[in-house]
């Protein structure tokens, strides 16, 4: 036998703290859309009342109301008290309810505003209560007030709930301490509220609006597609298509109980692919944001009676948290039943697996996992394949063979003792060039570097400086960090490895070439050996062009290079976006 | 009448410039890079016309327009005279402007009052590059140096 002692409640710390439970404005809204949703409304409504009207909606700390609207069932004044009760109960609605703890109207408003309003009608006339947290915490007791309904509430009522029933939630005095700006909220509801009511969206007739904009179902499995294109065979998909891993299945959780839920899992398109599968048409960054392939996004997407309530989960663990699953999309769905093996929390945002549940849908998964990374990294394969067979290197070989011409027709042959001379002016030079180029090499790196130059250097620092990587394959062409007064390229001359070109690798117009056009080989290849030819020439001028001083031509031909590598930026720069790959035939048509 | 002291930030010829605004009072900062002929003050109507980047950023955060500022402050710090850092091909003043954003970032909360940095910089290549982090920290200290009586 024991006594039974009374523990008193603080409500305004209790309301306080339930405030602090760490809700997004995204994840609060959609709390509220639930109840819309669960009294069966057909339209819902959210409006954002900006503090000052004329300040952007990029400004953040700029939202005054946060107003929901639903035309659904609507509550009389006894039902709005009990909504507004903590721990409300939900008898009166069916046993499909997205609701759990009968907290979260409260919890996700107060996350956000000290106030709540609450004005309804089930048909009988419209009544209005309203919560204020500062009042509660100085009270310390938990109560509404009933309230008039003011002059622009009252236009809300004639403008969205003509029908005289339906609910309005209003969540002001905004707490303006970091928050959203009313363009990021709307940007991240478009997506979440998409995914999350995706059923509702796109079977029950709802409608959800944002001001005037209205919200688009979104699939995260993209299943009408994987419909249309099979089954995945990981050792052949390329990477273009969503594809089946496991069509719905149902899993018993628990036998005795009968706890069963569905799942399906489906693969989406490696992004990457689409830089490359049509020349000229980079379509990877469009392919993400369709398909909503990003960090935050692979898992599993777990829906309670139609809603989501966990986004992308890896579910304790079951989908590692590795680049190789991005592709990978699985969704399960459960109904209130499944709730002890689906441990869900109050903002409906996260889940715990029970240990049964957790057993069961690891072994489930496995070959959808195996087959998944398998699919991914075959994908990378083939899209590495395709981009990349070192065209620096295929540029370097394909000089093997190469002769270049001795004298041009028309030039004379200068007389030995000449071309010996301009011969060691050129070594003299490009020797007394390399620790120049050793010290930008290392200044690259990060390493500390004085101001004076060291003569002692090792033929390997010697080799990486040169050529900017030690490679055996690199003979004439060089992909470097640094050039001399950051032009695009440079010749380099020594006895050992002829006539070559360093070219500078971060001018912005080798940046076009090799970062912007890297799915173009033949480009890269094209380009290295153009850059060789000039390169060539000027080292050309500078041995057999006898009739002009070796000083001249050096200062000219230096010149004449500063000039060009400047005008490649500057272009590159003014046609920035209109630059190939970004080209296109519309603009210009 | 409104009087403006302006010197030493015209010559763009043979000299390129990080340079900050700066408005304490608004606590905003903004960091660029120029090599215009005209130096800093010749890059300032860029930012300052009705599509300016630095009007467009000080709107968005502030909320009001820049015209109300009345305290703002043009800081340049002139890079070497040496190609690398006058030509057009700009990597190597995007990675000083960026590193020099970067340390203010981090600097910001340190400092009394403190600012938003509300400039946007592009990442070069060139940020681990020992000179240029050296530019960057030499113009950050003197930045945070001067700050208390700008």
């Amino acid at each position: 036998m024991s006594d039974k002692i009374d523990l008193s409640i603080d409500a305004g710390r209790l309301l306080f703290g339930l405030s602090r439970i760490g809700y997004t404005t995204s994840a609060a809204i959609c709390d509220i859309i639930d109840n819309s949703v669960r009294a069966n409304a057909n339209n819902i409504n959210l409006l954002i009342k900006k503090e000052r009207e004329d300040f952007s909606d990029n400004k953040r700390n700029n939202v005054k109301e946060y107003i929901i609207i639903d035309d659904g069932d609507g509550m009389d004044e006894g039902a709005i008290e009990e909504a507004l009760k903590l721990g409300s109960t939900d008898d009166h609605y069916d046993d499909k309810s997205l609701s759990k703890f009968g907290l979260g109207l409260k919890s996700a408003s107060f996350s956000q505003g000290d106030v709540l309003k609450v004005i309804s009608s089930d048909g009988t006339g419209f009544n209005k209560y309203e919560v204020s947290l500062p009042k509660v915490m100085e009270a310390k007791e938990y109560f509404a007030e009933k309230t008039e309904i003011e002059e622009n509430e009252s236009e809300l009522i004639e403008t969205y709930l003509k029908d005289g029933k339906g609910t309005i939630i209003i969540i002001s005095a905004i707490r303006l301490n970091n928050h959203p700006s009313v363009r990021n909220t709307i940007k991240e509801l478009k997506t979440k509220v998409g995914v999350i009511y995706f059923y509702f969206l796109s079977e029950s007739g709802v409608n959800i609006t944002i001001g005037d904009k209205k919200i688009d179902a979104i699939d995260p499995l993209f299943v009408s597609e994987a419909n249309e294109n099979g089954n995945l065979n990981e050792n052949e998909w390329d990477g273009t298509e969503v594809r089946w891993i496991e069509k719905p299945k149902e899993l018993t959780l628990d036998d005795e109980l009968k706890i069963n839920v569905t799942i399906e899992i489906t693969q989406l398109p490696y992004p990457p692919i689409y830089r490359i599968k049509n020349i000229g048409e980079s379509r990877d960054k469009e392919v993400r944001e369709r398909y909503l392939i990003e960090a935050g996004n692979y898992g599993f997407y777990v829906y309670r009676n139609k809603r989501l309530i966990s986004w992308a989960s890896n579910l304790q663990g079951i989908i590692p948290y590795d680049q190789d699953f991005y592709a990978f999309r699985g969704r399960i769905l459960i109904n209130d039943e499944a709730d002890d093996f689906f441990n869900i929390d109050v903002k409906k945002s996260s889940l715990t697996l029970s240990e049964e549940a957790f057993r069961n849908i690891s072994d489930f998964t496995k070959e959808a996992k195996s087959k998944s990374k398998a699919a991914w990294k075959n994908a990378g394969k083939i899209s590495r394949d395709i981009i990349n067979k070192a065209p620096n290197e295929i540029a370097n070989k394909l000089l093997d063979e190469f002769e270049q011409i001795e004298i041009l027709p028309g030039d004379d042959l200068p007389d030995e003792e000449i071309a010996l001379e301009r011969l060691k002016a050129i070594t003299d030079d490009m020797t007394s060039k390399i620790k120049w180029i050793i010290k930008m090499m290392k200044e690259d790196k990060g390493e500390e570097v004085d101001d004076t130059v060291d003569d002692d250097y090792t033929e390997d620092e010697k080799e990486e400086a040169i050529k900017g990587e030690k490679n055996a394959n690199l003979t004439k062409i060089f992909r470097v960090s640094s050039v001399e007064d950051n032009l695009l390229w440079e010749p380099y001359y020594d006895t050992d490895l002829g006539n070559c070109v360093r070219i500078n690798k971060i001018h912005r117009f080798a940046r076009l070439i090799y970062e912007d056009n890297a799915e173009n080989r033949d480009l890269q290849i094209l380009f290295d050996l153009m850059m060789l030819q000039f390169a060539d020439s000027e080292l050309y001028a500078y041995k057999n062009i006898g009739k002009y001083e070796y000083d001249d031509l050096k200062v000219i031909l230096r010149e004449s290079r500063r000039i060009v590598s400047e005008f490649l930026a500057n272009m590159c720069r003014k046609l920035e976006n209109d630059l190939p790959p970004n080209y296109s035939d519309e603009k210009y048509a | 009448m409104l009087e403006t002291s302006i010197f030493g930030a015209f010559n763009g010829a043979d000299q390129a410039y990080i340079y900050i605004w700066l408005s304490k009072k608004h606590k905003i900062v903004y960091v660029g890079m120029t090599n215009s002929y005209t130096g800093t003050i010749g890059r300032a109507g860029a930012h300052f016309n009705r599509k300016g980047t630095l009007r467009k950023r000080f709107v968005e955060t502030r909320g009001y327009e820049v015209n109300d500022v009345d305290d703002i402050l043009l800081l340049s710090f002139p890079l070497p005279k040496t190609r690398e850092f006058t030509s057009v091909e700009k990597s190597y003043r995007e990675a000083v402007e960026y590193l020099v954003q970067k340390e203010l970032i981090l600097l910001r909360g340190k400092l009394n009052p403190t600012f938003d940095v509300i400039s946007w910089v592009r990442l070069s290549p060139r940020t681990g590059n020992s000179r240029i982090k050296k530019l960057a920290a030499s113009i950050v200290n003197s930045f945070e140096a001067n700050y208390s009586r700008f």
